[in-house]
């Protein structure tokens, strides 16, 4: 069976901006770039296109494809061992890739913020109200 | 959340003030003339005629010195640590936090368009919520109109406003002080708010922090402070008469600065993607509530915006030199 991953919502939050992608881990307190490589395998994976498709459609003029299949499955690798994104049941079909070269993903993290994160579990209420929480 | 906040009927006789942000009012309650005359200094540039409608009601409650807490306070005030600062707790629509190092306790109800907040005493109000109260307060405000509370500085020239962007001890605070006592135009040098539909900048505390041993490089800034050096920063306000203290600049760019060794002083232009990175996680991390909207508020805000990394020399007639020149150029 072929890997799907999705998104760790509402956990992770992410925003494009000029192809790269940056990440934000709410619960951690790490925080990520990823060059365009990652931000568009990122994009795949979130339309549900397993990690098998993606290294799967790679293109590229001497492309060794053991490499590439090493640093795509452990690119997607770190994805889940930072719980950036987490395995989904869904499974399409690779569809509309588009038919660039192969570049390298690129993840860069961030844990410099981890000291701001002082919060304790956001906490959700009760129907009895303040200051009671709800079951978990 | 009245009644968790301790607020009855009788708020007819509380004193009201508003202040405008932009064109949205938000009317200011106090129960003591002393509270009304803390929190209002660091939005006194903001104060406007008296409004019957506002956009936000926010209503400030405290109690005397040696007075029993809150019931409510006395909840979340055990239920805290040293450890794990703020508590947040959120019912459709309603947010409340409780800081255990500043011992505020806030409220935020989206639906009635009421803010609250309470501290058993004003003697233990913190230096930072007497500079810059009601953080969390004017972030979902902000976010409720499509704006974001950001953490960051900001100075202009002639309406042409810049975001100084980094973590603390990056140069911002310092770089936007020593501008503003140079002349520039002032926004804040902490938090101001971005509005991405109109591309400004707006000021919200006229306020400023600064490290004790920064005397070195703003000379005689310790001569504003209003506080002691028991507190780990100095504090002071501004009016008019220190600063060009602004309302709103259009934002024009953005700045990365970061200490250099030399005396000069340098900038370079670089992808806007770096600063989403540096202004997204500064801002998130300390805004308890921000998700996607608020990535997606600062992501607006600042796409079309030039990013410039900013070397800082250690001759401040030289940064402001360059910072003069960089503006006019935006």
């Amino acid at each position: 069976m072929e890997k799907t991953l999705k998104p760790n919502e509402p956990n992770v939050i992410s925003e494009p901006m000029e192809g790269e992608l940056v990440v934000i881990n709410l619960e951690s307190g790490c925080y990520y770039s990823l060059n365009r490589a990652a931000a568009k395998i990122w994009s795949y994976l979130d339309k549900g296109i397993s990690v098998e498709q993606i290294i799967a459609a790679q293109q590229g003029d001497g492309l060794d494809e053991t490499e590439v299949n090493d640093t795509i499955a452990s690119f997607c690798g770190f994805l889940e061992e930072e719980m950036l994104m987490i395995a989904s049941a869904s499974d399409q079909d690779l569809l509309e890739y588009e038919s660039d070269s192969y570049e390298k993903p690129v993840i860069e993290k961030f844990s410099d913020m981890q000291e701001m994160l002082l919060l304790d579990p956001i906490h959700e209420v009760s129907e009895m109200g303040w200051p009671n929480e709800a079951d978990k | 959340m009245n009644q968790l906040f301790g607020i009855g009927k009788e708020t007819e006789q509380w004193r009201r003030t508003t202040i405008a942000l932009d064109k949205f009012y938000v009317n200011m309650h106090f129960p003591t003339d002393q509270s009304q005359a803390i929190f209002l200094r660091p939005f006194a540039h903001l104060i406007t005629e008296a409004q019957s409608d506002a956009d936000l009601n926010l209503f400030v409650n405290h109690g005397k010195s040696g007075e029993k807490p809150l019931k409510a306070w006395q909840h979340f005030e055990n239920d805290s640590s040293d450890e794990k600062k703020l508590h947040v707790y959120n019912k459709d629509g309603q947010h409340l936090l409780y800081n255990h190092d500043s011992k505020v306790l806030t409220g935020y109800d989206s639906h009635e368009h009421t803010a609250y907040y309470y501290i058993p005493s004003l003697d233990m109000l913190p230096f930072y919520e007497k500079a810059a109260p009601m953080r969390m307060i004017f972030h979902h405000f902000a976010k409720s109109n499509g704006w974001s509370l950001v953490h960051g500085a900001s100075i202009g020239m002639n309406g042409k406003g810049i975001l100084l962007i980094g973590r603390g001890g990056s140069g911002k605070t310092t770089t936007a002080l020593s501008a503003a006592l140079a002349g520039f135009e002032y926004l804040g040098d902490d938090y101001v708010i971005l509005n991405p539909k109109t591309q400004s900048i707006l000021s919200l505390y006229a306020s400023g922090k600064f490290r004790w041993d920064s005397e070195t490089i703003l000379h005689g800034i310790e001569k504003l402070a209003v506080n002691s050096k028991d507190e780990e920063k100095g504090y002071f306000f501004l009016n008019q008469k220190h600063v060009n203290l602004e309302k709103k600049l259009t934002f024009s760019g953005l700045v990365i600065p970061s200490i250099g060794e030399g005396t000069e002083t340098t900038f370079r232009r670089i992808p806007a993607a770096k600063a989403l990175l540096v202004l997204a996680s500064s801002t998130i991390f300390q805004m308890p509530g921000s998700g996607n909207k608020t990535l997606r508020n600062i992501s607006d805000a600042i796409k079309n915006i030039p990013v410039y990394e900013m070397v800082l020399g250690n001759d401040t007639e030289m940064i402001n030199k360059q910072l003069n020149e960089l503006i006019k150029g935006l």
